[in-house]
């Protein structure tokens, strides 16, 4: 009676079958292939069924049979949740007139500070003798030109203090002075410098950053501010902090200033109770608020702010997928990150960048089984084949876990998935307890993404490759050195595209990075992310599983899920849990496939299980 | 002349082929110099322009060296397979840019910094800056983006599309 049965497991970000044959309900199935794609759409809709008909056919193709030959599809079942993320910066820095340009060219020319007025170099021959000028110096004067007309200058008697340059000549032209003077290049809207007006200007030492002009005092100091002009240059201060070079011109009417965007108030609506919370008081304070209001119902975000629309963009993209009305939809979890993302200045002139604070939010509603139904319906319809709803996913994840070698009951699984972070916790002769949590391999590209300043939509992926894979800079032509500070040797010499650059170490080979940000801060921000997200998250997941909601009740974690298969997170898992007395593993599917396809295994598994209860 | 002596500062070699303009080499330094890494003209034989900057990447006490001609400039580096240089520029007609790109390439090499891989402008543009900066904007540009964006709108709207 040998039949042969695939479990299908659509998940946030890939869709995984396996395909076993099965003799009797007694002996364990004999799997025959599995096989991973590409989710097509999101996770619970018909848009799902070309991903999936791929996903089988593949596996059907690696098992050597036909799609007819499948005498039953499982599906798993209601995906209970479906999340979504979305960021907003609460800071916004404004320059209402031009007055600052900070920037890291990369070479500045000369060395100190100087304060003058600043002066087009046209009109230098007109300037009076003893008053302290910065020169502004276009393209069209070329470095030799700019560099004999500016000694010619000194030599008079003009008392030049530092220049504002164009082009990328500030050390042609300082090398060519006789005295040392700051000169600030690369500065591409030069247009856009004001003339006569009050100007510093400051460039460190090699290997150094800028002392005066990152010091509000320093500001005050140069410019002789009052303690309310002072408050009003901190966020031009706070703007030019680490940099090599930077110019700061007093405009009489120009005025910088961080605007507080209104944040808003996050309403957490609980079974117990219903919090507020102010979104700009950061993420600590929102996801402590998150657990005084037992479990959440709901959440609303403060109409006209920015986390208001958040969280209204958030229901309407559900809304969307569900099809369900607006009033229907309920988020059932959130997960709040604090970071730092870069931002233009506006009004900037050499398109300076900002960090301006920002909360992350990912957020998770309950959708029902029909979707899940529908898509069942449709599959059958498609394949020809007989596709039936095959079980709660935590139970099958379980059941798909324990097929590795060397574990057993009782036993917490982590699914660290894209879209969301489940628990599922086995005792023996006891309900599997499951919970869903928003916030996973998604969001961790996301801050990636925001943090390192990659906008674009196509550097979504470049975040995600990120994510995946160890970081090396090119060091010559002939050697890397890895994130640990290895080095590695080639025979042939390297791709001269790939020289100077940080690039990741991929299957393919090395990839260059398009950023200019060190192989510290990408891996700083690529672990942060992945702390952030997954440790606090495996850390809720866990206590809300855990027997008595104590998290040391729990003895063994076995890991499973895409993101399971991350070259780094299992390691901080490890560590972090460890402090708690628990033992954590990467779970070896099948005894061979790693985290990956556990409920699709369990979903055959769980089949079994059933006829055999029904006997 | 080249001189081999071990007291001698280190530096980045150039090598001139026969009947160039000695400016081309001084673009090259120039190029080196803003980056600031130290480069001179030295006297290096070779029958080619790729044979001549590998010996010159050879004597360069930086290992580092730029041979530069009437049609192209070169930079090699004494690891690299003789025969291989690390890049190459036509100079075609910008001959300055060319070799100032090629001068700073050098010494980005020194430095490990990412090179400079074609000659053809790669400073951001001022345009799409000024876009993104709407307070740079003068109101009459505001005013011609605003008639373009209705004209645009009109023409969609004539067509069916919106």
């Amino acid at each position: 009676m040998a039949h042969i049965i695939a479990g299908v497991d659509v998940g946030n970000s890939t869709t995984e079958v396996a395909i076993a044959e099965i003799f009797d309900f007694d002996r364990p199935p004999r799997f025959l292939s599995t096989s991973r794609v590409s989710t097509t759409g999101i996770k619970g809709t018909l848009s799902n069924l070309p991903g999936i008909v791929i996903a089988l056919q593949e596996a059907v193709k690696n098992a050597g049979i036909e799609l007819r030959q499948l005498d039953l599809v499982l599906l798993n079942e209601a995906t209970p949740v479906i999340g979504d993320i979305a960021m907003e910066t609460i800071t916004e820095t404004i320059i209402t007139e031009s007055t600052m340009i900070g920037h890291n060219p990369a070479s500045p020319g000369g060395l100190g500070i100087g304060v003058g007025k600043t002066i087009h170099i046209k009109d230098l021959v007109n300037a009076k003798r003893n008053e302290p000028l910065i020169v502004v110096i276009p393209r069209e004067y070329d470095f030799e030109l700019a560099a004999d007309i500016l000694r010619r200058a000194l030599e008079a008697g003009m008392d030049i203090r530092g220049g504002i340059v164009q082009a990328d000549d500030g050390v042609l032209i300082a090398n060519r002075l006789p005295k040392v003077l700051p000169f600030v290049d690369e500065v591409s809207l030069i247009d856009h410098v004001p003339l006569n007006m009050l100007a510093a200007v400051e460039v460190a030492e090699q290997g150094q950053v800028i002392r005066q002009l990152s010091n509000p005092y320093g500001i005050a100091t140069l410019f002789d501010l009052s303690p309310q002009e002072t408050a009003l240059v901190v966020p031009i201060a706070k703007a030019l902090i680490g940099l090599r070079s930077a110019v700061v011109i007093r405009t009489p009417a120009g005025d910088v200033q961080t605007r507080r965007i209104p944040a808003g108030t996050l309403k957490l609506i609980g079974d117990v109770r219903t919090v507020i919370v102010e979104v700009d008081q950061g993420a600590d304070a929102i996801m402590k608020a998150l657990e005084q209001v037992g479990k959440l119902q709901d959440v609303e975000g403060e109409a006209g702010t920015n986390v208001g629309g958040m969280v209204q963009r958030v229901r309407q993209t559900m809304s969307d997928v569900t099809e369900k009305p607006l009033h229907e939809i309920k988020i059932r979890d959130i997960l709040a990150v604090d970071c730092l993302v870069p931002q233009r200045v506006s009004g900037g002139i050499a398109q300076e960048f900002a960090m301006e604070n920002a909360v992350g939010l990912a957020a998770m509603v309950n959708t029902d089984h029909l979707l899940m139904e529908r898509v069942a319906n449709a599959l059958s319809e498609e394949i020809k084949v007989p596709v039936e709803l095959g079980g709660v996913e935590a139970n099958m994840a379980i059941l798909g876990t324990l097929t590795t070698p060397g574990i057993d009951a009782p036993l917490a699984i982590l699914d660290l998935g894209a879209g969301s972070t489940d628990a599922a916790l086995m005792q023996r002769d006891r309900k599997v307890t499951s919970i869903h949590l928003a916030g996973a391999g998604n969001m961790v590209t996301l801050l990636i993404q925001r943090e390192l300043g990659l906008p674009g939509p196509s550097d979504i992926d470049l975040a995600e490759q990120i994510k995946r894979y160890p970081l090396a800079k090119v060091e010559s032509l002939f050697h890397i050195r890895n994130e640990d500070n290895s080095v590695r040797f080639f025979k042939e010499p390297l791709d001269p595209r790939l020289f100077g650059r940080v690039t990741l170490i991929t299957e393919d080979g090395l990839v260059p990075l398009p950023t200019d940000h060190t192989i510290e801060r990408i891996r700083e921000v690529r672990r942060e992310a992945k702390r952030k997200v997954f440790l606090r998250n495996c850390l809720r997941a866990l206590q809300a599983v855990a027997p008595l909601g104590n998290i040391r009740n729990i003895d063994f974690v076995a890991i499973v899920g895409g993101s399971g298969l991350d070259f780094e997170l299992s390691q901080m898992l490890m560590n972090k849990l460890a402090e708690f007395g628990i033992v954590v593993g990467t779970a070896n599917i099948q005894g061979r496939l790693g985290p990956i396809n556990a409920v699709a295994t369990g979903l055959v598994l769980g089949y079994l299980e059933r006829r055999r209860e029904k006997r | 002349m080249m001189a081999s002596s071990t007291l001698e500062r280190p530096a980045i070699y150039i090598s001139l082929m026969q009947a160039t303009p000695a400016e081309y080499a001084r673009w090259v330094e120039i190029g080196a110099e803003e980056e600031g890494v130290p480069c001179r003209l030295v006297e290096i034989e070779g029958k080619d322009l790729i044979e001549r900057a590998y010996q010159a990447a050879t004597a360069s006490p930086l290992k580092i060296g730029v041979a530069v001609s009437n049609d192209a400039v070169v930079l090699h580096e004494f690891h690299m397979p003789p025969h291989q240089p690390v890049l190459v520029f036509d100079l075609d007609n910008n001959p300055q840019r060319a070799c100032r790109l090629m001068g700073a390439n050098a010494a980005r090499f020194f430095v490990r910094r990412p090179l400079y891989l074609t000659t053809v402008t790669d400073t951001p543009q001022q345009s799409p800056a000024a876009a993104e900066n709407p307070q740079n904007l003068s109101p009459t540009e505001v005013k011609q983006v605003v008639t373009l964006v209705l004209l645009i709108l009109q023409k969609l709207r004539e067509r069916g599309a919106l």
